[in-house]
């Protein structure tokens, strides 16, 4: 079972994060945060 | 053009003013300037400017002719693209399979080929018949790109012929990259065909290269080159695609079924199923670019976007969300059953129900409406125009979500097919499975966090700008979901040889389903793409004032368009038994011959 939820959460920390940074960055392309600032 | 009728002299017909020629009885000197290429606002229409024709409905025989001609050109401009590319991989990989297998899909769209010319010419006829003076202003406008677009016609025919007749012909060596050659040729010439033609609806929609008045400017680049041309023209290349493979899928399984001998069954089985894998490989992206097709109609005109979605025609989109949703459901479904080829498909079977369980869900949640047609007293026992539950899965956020989820999960289903004959080698194939995991658990998190924060607890701006990270979360996700498999499984041991054939026959059936809902969708999706322009012929600049200019009954447009889909599966079945008798003429001459020996 370790063999498996180590590797899940490690890939799932860096597959987050990545998807995060790309939301910001396109986010920010269209002139917009990610978090709403009304 | 220059046609007068009945006009008394010096008289300038409405045609005569619209190629800016110049009243009888004018000066060398007026005669030379009206030569110059000067161009006058469009004609104002008015009831009488429409002829009639019996008991014929103008705008219904249009309608019918365009969708019909529509139909039949997305088919044969989509088949060249899969038959190039699987010519290509036979090329490749020396596999004759391949080479034969494009060899049979290009057989079944050259009568094909023939109708859709036809039903063109049809088409023509009854613009010109029905809708002479918008037909004399368009061909004012495009003059250059319609004569170019008929040239093209010689090029796209003679590459067809000679791609086709001259298969067997241009094998081996040299000849077989002129072949291809031909093929890349032959795509090029239909793309730009359709290219062409899609100027002049985009420009019905969003004219450009015009003044203020309608009068042409002379550039017709510019005029081409309208606001909703790139969207169409993207948007239709791959539903073109998708829709060619349903067809093509359609006649796999038509002769699966009919198939005697397990040889045959086997063939048909594989053919239908790089069929489906063509329609299903280009129905993903498909949401995405009628997504930017949307915005765009939004940012020319919000009138013409809110028409669109919020107003009279935003309950098709309900109809259109039911039938993508049989589309994807069709798809897994069929590889669901097709699993059943590999002996060590039984290891995941375990995993088909929950597929299907988020996939209805998702499909649920994509045609919940948002506003209700609801009486005083339903209104008053709802406490509002929307469901308090289920209103927020009514609007944009909530569907963008679930056609995400949808196009995820269907990915999924065909990693698992991909995977179920094969045990991989490599010593990290647990991390790689959690990799995976892990990957489809971030990506759909990320979309779920966009969908549900931005949809509902921001404004408008940020809604439809947190689309945009949505749609490139799956495409990663997708690619990166690809790689990693192919990665874990190269070198993999087979589990046995796919038993190509051992599917069950209610899968045909699924592979029936997806051209009926293709043909319907397009029909739908065409009609709101024309009724969007409401009174007017080309937005903003030629009046309808004929006798059909309102926006039908939803229940009328659904029937015409239901007529059309049927009248058009019926030319389908022609077609394929066309292709059918073409093959079956050998065998029949033979045990006729065996008989009488």
């Amino acid at each position: 079972m370790t063999g498996y939820i180590t590797p899940f959460v490690l890939a799932f920390a860096v597959f987050a994060t990545a998807f995060l940074t790309i939301d910001v960055t396109i986010m920010s392309l269209q002139g917009l945060s990610l978090i709403f600032q009304p | 053009m220059a046609i007068t009728i009945g006009l008394a002299d010096g008289q300038v017909s409405a045609w005569d003013q619209q190629a800016g020629l110049p009243a009888d009885g004018a000066s060398a000197a007026q005669e030379a300037a009206g030569n110059a290429a000067t161009y006058v606002p469009p004609p104002k229409l008015t009831l009488t400017d429409y002829p009639r024709m019996g008991f014929l409905n103008g705008r219904v025989v249009v309608w019918l002719a365009a969708q019909m001609h529509l139909w039949f050109a997305a088919f044969i401009l989509a088949v060249p693209i899969f038959v190039f590319i699987i010519e290509a991989i036979g090329m490749a990989t020396r596999d004759r399979r391949y080479d034969q297998l494009a060899y049979e899909f290009i057989k079944i769209s050259i009568a094909a080929y023939s109708l859709t010319a036809i039903l063109g010419g049809f088409l023509l006829f009854c613009l010109l018949i029905f809708y002479p003076h918008l037909t004399q202003y368009l061909a004012t406008i495009f003059k250059d790109a319609m004569f170019y677009y008929a040239l093209l016609f010689f090029l796209e025919s003679a590459c067809l012929y000679v791609y086709y007749y001259g298969w067997h012909w241009l094998q081996g060596g040299m000849r077989k990259w002129v072949h291809l050659t031909l093929g890349l040729v032959l795509n090029a010439a239909g793309t730009t065909l359709m290219f062409l033609a899609n100027a002049w609806l985009t420009f019905m929609m969003s004219p450009a290269g015009v003044d203020e008045a309608g009068a042409f400017r002379g550039d017709v680049w510019a005029a081409i080159h309208n606001h909703l041309w790139n969207p169409i023209n993207l948007h239709r290349f791959i539903a073109n695609i998708a829709f060619g493979g349903s067809i093509v899928g359609a006649y796999a399984a038509f002769k699966f079924l009919s198939a005697a001998r397990a040889e045959e069954r086997a063939h048909y089985d594989w053919m239908g199923h790089t069929a489906n894998f063509i329609a299903i490989s280009a129905l993903l992206p498909l949401p995405f670019a009628g997504y930017w097709l949307a915005a765009e109609i939004y940012a020319y005109s919000q009138q013409m976007g809110i028409t669109l979605m919020g107003g009279i025609f935003g309950w098709l989109f309900i109809i259109q969300a039911v039938l993508i949703g049989t589309l994807f459901l069709a798809a897994n479904y069929y590889l669901w059953c097709a699993m059943g080829r590999s002996d060590g498909a039984v290891r995941y079977n375990r995993y088909v129900k929950y597929l299907a369980i988020v996939l209805v869900g998702a499909f649920l949640v994509w045609f919940t409406p948002h506003t209700m047609v609801l009486t005083n007293a339903e209104l008053k026992a709802l406490g509002g125009p929307y469901h308090k539950i289920l209103g927020p899965l009514g609007i944009m956020p909530a569907k963008n979500m679930a056609v995400n989820v949808m196009i995820l999960f269907t990915v999924l289903s065909f990693l698992i097919y991909r995977r179920a004959n094969k045990i991989a080698q490599v010593p990290w194939v647990k991390a790689g499975n959690a990799a995976q995991a892990a990957l489809f658990a971030a990506g759909l998190s990320n979309i779920f966090f966009l969908g549900i924060y931005h949809g509902y607890f921001t404004n408008t701006v940020y809604k439809v700008a947190s689309s945009i990270p949505q749609v490139v979360t799956t495409l990663l996700v997708i690619v990166a979901a690809l790689l990693i498999d192919t990665v874990m499984y190269r070198g993999a041991r087979e589990v046995a040889p796919l038993r190509w054939g051992r599917v069950p026959e209610r899968a045909q059936y699924a592979l029936f389903l997806l051209p009926v809902a293709f043909t319907w969708l397009m029909g739908l999706m065409g009609y709101i793409r024309s009724g969007i322009r409401q009174h007017w012929h080309v937005t903003g600049l030629v009046r309808d004032n004929s006798a059909d200019a309102f926006t039908p009954t939803l229940g009328y447009a659904a029937n015409v368009v239901s007529v059309g889909a049927i009248l058009f599966m019926g030319m389908v079945i022609f077609v394929f038994w066309l292709s059918h008798v073409s093959t079956a003429r050998p065998a029949l001459a033979a045990s006729r011959m065996e008989s009488t020996a």
